[in-house]
């Protein structure tokens, strides 16, 4: 199987995995709860309909679909970040004075990269739309990878009880850190092989991996207020948690 | 450049810690009986025994032979866990994960013994990851009918 060919099924799982996610989010009524995901998910999945429907009216070397690329991860990473400020929320969710904190601090965050990534771009002011959008959202992803470490340290500084919000976040941690990685050994390897097997393969198995773990917090971890509590001798008395290692026959 | 090698650094660590917590806050779900005394039992595995050796006494540990029943006890475990009570006698996504856990805890065990670094903590995680197993295939045994036939003796027939 050809690099290409791998890379593409692998992309597609991934899409049929956020698809898939989705629909369950929605069927089981979390549409309100987890609302970010609902978000985060649709937003991905329309960024993906966008470029396919310019890559297919367009081709690869234009221009449209080199703007439509770039604007569609922006407002991808944009979605992002909106997930880790939720999250910051949710941790935050029993100290409304951290919260105000954190508010503030993510707001500095987003301002201190705008202005970084526009004066980073003052010798090419011919084309400083694009190269603005290009730049920001690469600081942005960055800077999202360090704040969801920062979420999870938090969460265990403040021995935050909820199982479910610690796996979503860990989840997201290896959504930023792999392509954050693969893209820093992209950039030290150029024209190597090893960069080209990174790209191919690592960056969709990392997307795969996102949805994995939070379909599993989804799907197998309980909410917070109905944690069930444990009955002895009776196999349909198991935690929501071992449920799913049942294999029905 | 500095900071292309910095950033690497920083993301491949912290790719792998997400990657050891996933696994750890799968480890920490909680059964609601021990599923894996008859597994442990019916199967003669012996990681409780070297769970109890690393813990319970101060002595210097038999390095060789508890890898060696580690190893073992990981190959039964892997096949039940494939084979028995498994309709699809598949590992599902989560077993996938974790059998990789395994195999890169244990090579940190062999690398932790090779530089002369302290091997209780790998040891102990080693058999918390079997113990999972072991609860994950009893309680697919334990929810399976097989009619007369206790859970020990469908398993002592594979």
């Amino acid at each position: 199987m050809s690099g290409i060919t791998a890379s593409n099924l692998l992309s597609y799982a991934g899409y049929t995995l956020e698809a898939g996610l989705l629909v369950y989010l929605l069927a089981h009524g979390y549409a309100k709860r987890l609302w970010e995901l609902v978000f985060y998910l649709l937003m991905s999945l329309s960024v993906i309909g966008a470029r396919s429907y310019t890559l297919h009216h367009y081709g690869l070397g234009s221009s449209q679909y080199w703007n439509c690329y770039w604007t569609t991860d922006l407002l991808l990473v944009l979605a992002a970040f909106v997930v880790v400020a939720s999250f910051f929320r949710r941790a935050c969710s029993e100290n409304q004075e951290m919260w105000q904190f954190v508010r503030l601090l993510l707001g500095a965050v987003l301002v201190a990269i705008t202005i970084v990534s526009f004066f980073s771009l003052s010798s090419h002011k011919d084309k400083v739309f694009s190269l603005f959008i290009v730049q920001f959202s690469q600081n942005l992803y960055f800077a999202s990878l360090v704040l969801t470490t920062l979420l999870y340290l938090m969460t265990l500084k403040m021995e935050v009880a909820d199982e479910r919000l610690g796996l979503l976040v860990c989840g997201l941690g290896i959504e930023f850190a792999g392509p954050a990685a693969g893209l820093a050994l992209f950039y030290l390897a150029r024209g190597a092989e090893l960069s080209r097997l990174v790209g191919v393969y690592f960056f969709p198995l990392c997307d795969v991996g996102m949805i994995l773990t939070w379909f599993y917090a989804v799907s197998r971890v309980p909410d917070l207020a109905k944690v069930p509590r444990p009955t002895v001798g009776r196999v349909d008395g198991t935690p929501a948690y071992a449920r799913g290692n049942i294999s029905h026959f | 450049m500095f900071l292309a090698v910095l950033i690497l650094t920083l993301s491949i660590a912290m790719f792998f810690f997400y990657i050891q917590t996933i696994c750890l806050k799968i480890l920490r779900q909680e059964f609601d009986r021990d599923y894996f005394l008859p597994i442990v039992n019916a199967n003669r595995l012996e990681f409780p025994s070297v769970r109890k050796a690393v813990e319970e006494f101060d002595a210097p540990i038999d390095y060789a032979r508890f890898c060696m029943m580690l190893k073992c006890d990981f190959l039964a475990l892997s096949y039940l866990l494939k084979n028995a009570a498994n309709e699809s006698h598949r590992y599902t996504p989560q077993d996938r994960l974790l059998i990789l856990y395994f195999h890169l805890t244990y090579f940190m065990l062999r690398l932790r013994h090779f530089l002369r670094f302290e091997e209780k903590t790998p040891f102990l995680r080693l058999t918390a990851i079997l113990q999972f197993f072991g609860n994950v295939v009893g309680l697919r045994v334990s929810s399976t009918h097989f009619r007369e036939v206790s859970a020990s003796d469908y398993l002592l027939t594979l």
